[in-house]
């Protein structure tokens, strides 16, 4: 055995060392394996809290991601966004899940009054409760979905190859709307075997459209009563969104930039996933496995 | 979340700190919390300043708290496993390679210390962080943490000087 004191001979220097030989020794606790790290632990208790970041911190660590600019002004009106959006709008960058062109956020719940042009539907919230808007003219036609077109003029227009679900039951879809961010939405109407979803009438939505949108994203705000799971559709990561409505709010820049949201509605049970540059929503009353099913079957 | 993948990068250095500043709590614990409340404080950063001591700072000032209510010390340890060999040449007066004893034996010292002293040399030594990371990790003034160390080192000397090889305390 080594002289007891013998380390109290030793320069500051060769203490030092031996000291931090020491360091890769310590018993420090290691997280099991599999078990959630303390990174995503922290991400989920802050997404419970709703803690809202300071506005620009990504800028003040320099982790800005790069913009594209903008290659066209929005021809659509715009709500004019009020403060407690564009924080929201703020933290849609740094909390949540995303697809190409698809951000899915944690609430809480914006404040803003809905605007006329918003249009909401009648589903309620515990914790907004927005006055039913009648139904008037063809289903989808009070979700802001753009305008009916036929499935060929669809697959004209936009610059990405539209898909449909090859599942026997669906058959092709009733209605398809096209707006102008190049966003193409199928309905599908009540029929035997498929139940309704939020929206009254409709079995199925069926959502397309292209990550690089320059104009503006989607979000979907998740309140508490809502739950996300990373789910597998094919070979592609996608996202179940289950329990209470949640909103689906398209985000578009207002006339000097600043986030602005439109076409607020309330939407019941959601897969969404991403093939490449465009990215899918299924809305669906279906269950999780029936909507990833049916999502695979999408040629 | 942009927020998730930068602390996902310092989580192995803030479980490290939070253990050598309080061995005795929940390191692991007090690293989440911390990365949480370093979410909330992120307007107070300041930007172009290093965010890795910025962070090691609240998880340093986390375990802190948190060894402040815990009660009864453990103090730190060394992993179990040894590669010690039987038949094992005692080091030679001036080889600066310990033996087992001699590390335990420098181990249970520099839990002797008190907080401020360990924490110095935790900092400089286990984290192998600089003089200016020291300070800003453990808040002190970016003048003083030469001279701490020098002093904790001096005491750490003072305690080895002591020891006679009997029981070691842990």
């Amino acid at each position: 055995m080594a002289d007891p004191q013998r380390l109290a001979t030793f320069s500051d220097d060769a203490l030092a060392d031996a000291i931090r030989a020491l360091g890769p020794e310590l018993a420090v606790p290691a997280i099991p394996a599999g078990a959630p790290d303390l990174a995503l632990r922290a991400r989920t208790a802050i997404q419970a809290a709703g803690i809202m970041p300071a506005s620009g911190w990504l800028d003040r660590l320099g982790l800005r991601p790069a913009r594209r600019p903008a290659t066209r002004p929005l021809r659509r009106s715009l709500v004019l966004a009020v403060a407690a959006l564009l924080a929201l709008a703020a933290i849609a960058g740094a909390i949540g899940f995303g697809l190409p062109g698809l951000r899915i956020i944690f609430g809480p719940t914006a404040t803003a009054s809905p605007s006329p042009t918003t249009t909401v539907s009648g589903a309620p919230t515990p914790s907004r409760a927005p006055t039913p808007t009648p139904t008037v003219g063809p289903p989808g036609s009070t979700l802001g979905l753009g305008r009916i077109v036929t499935l060929d003029e669809a697959r004209t227009a936009v610059d990405y190859p539209i898909i449909l679900p090859t599942d026997t039951r669906l058959n092709a879809p009733d209605l398809v709307w096209l707006d102008d961010v190049g966003r193409v939405t199928m309905l599908w109407l009540a029929r035997p075997g498929l139940t309704t979803i939020v929206e009254p009438g409709i079995s199925l939505i069926v959502t397309e459209f292209p990550g690089h949108m320059d104009e503006g994203y989607f979000q979907k705000i998740l309140q508490g009563g809502t739950t996300i799971e990373t789910v597998k559709v094919g070979e592609s990561t996608g996202y179940w969104i289950t329990g209470d409505p949640h909103e689906f709010v398209y985000v578009g820049p207002g006339p000097t930039g600043e986030p602005t949201f439109e076409n607020r509605r309330l939407v019941g049970d959601t897969l969404a996933w991403s093939v490449g540059d465009v990215t899918y929503r299924l809305e669906t009353s279906l269950g999780k496995d029936e909507a990833i099913r049916v999502a695979e079957s999408m040629r | 979340m942009a927020y998730e993948s930068l602390v996902r990068r310092y989580q192995d250095a803030a479980v490290r700190t939070a253990y050598v500043i309080a061995p005795d709590g929940d390191a692991e614990d007090a690293v989440q919390e911390a990365f949480v409340k370093a979410y909330r404080a992120l307007g107070r950063f300041r930007a172009g300043s290093p965010f890795r001591p910025w962070l090691l700072r609240i998880v340093a000032n986390e375990a802190r708290n948190r060894r402040r209510s815990a009660g009864r010390r453990a103090g730190l340890a060394l992993r179990v496993a040894e590669d010690r060999r039987p038949g094992d040449a005692a080091p030679s007066p001036e080889s600066a390679v310990l033996d087992h004893e001699e590390r335990a034996r420098l181990v249970a010292a520099i839990n002797d210390l008190a907080d401020g002293d360990r924490e110095v040399i935790a900092a400089r030594y286990f984290l192998d962080l600089s003089e200016a990371e020291t300070a800003e990790i453990l808040g002190l003034p970016r003048g003083t943490v030469k001279s701490r160390l020098s002093r904790a080192v001096g005491r750490l000397r003072a305690r080895l000087a002591t020891s006679d090889g009997g029981p070691l305390r842990g």
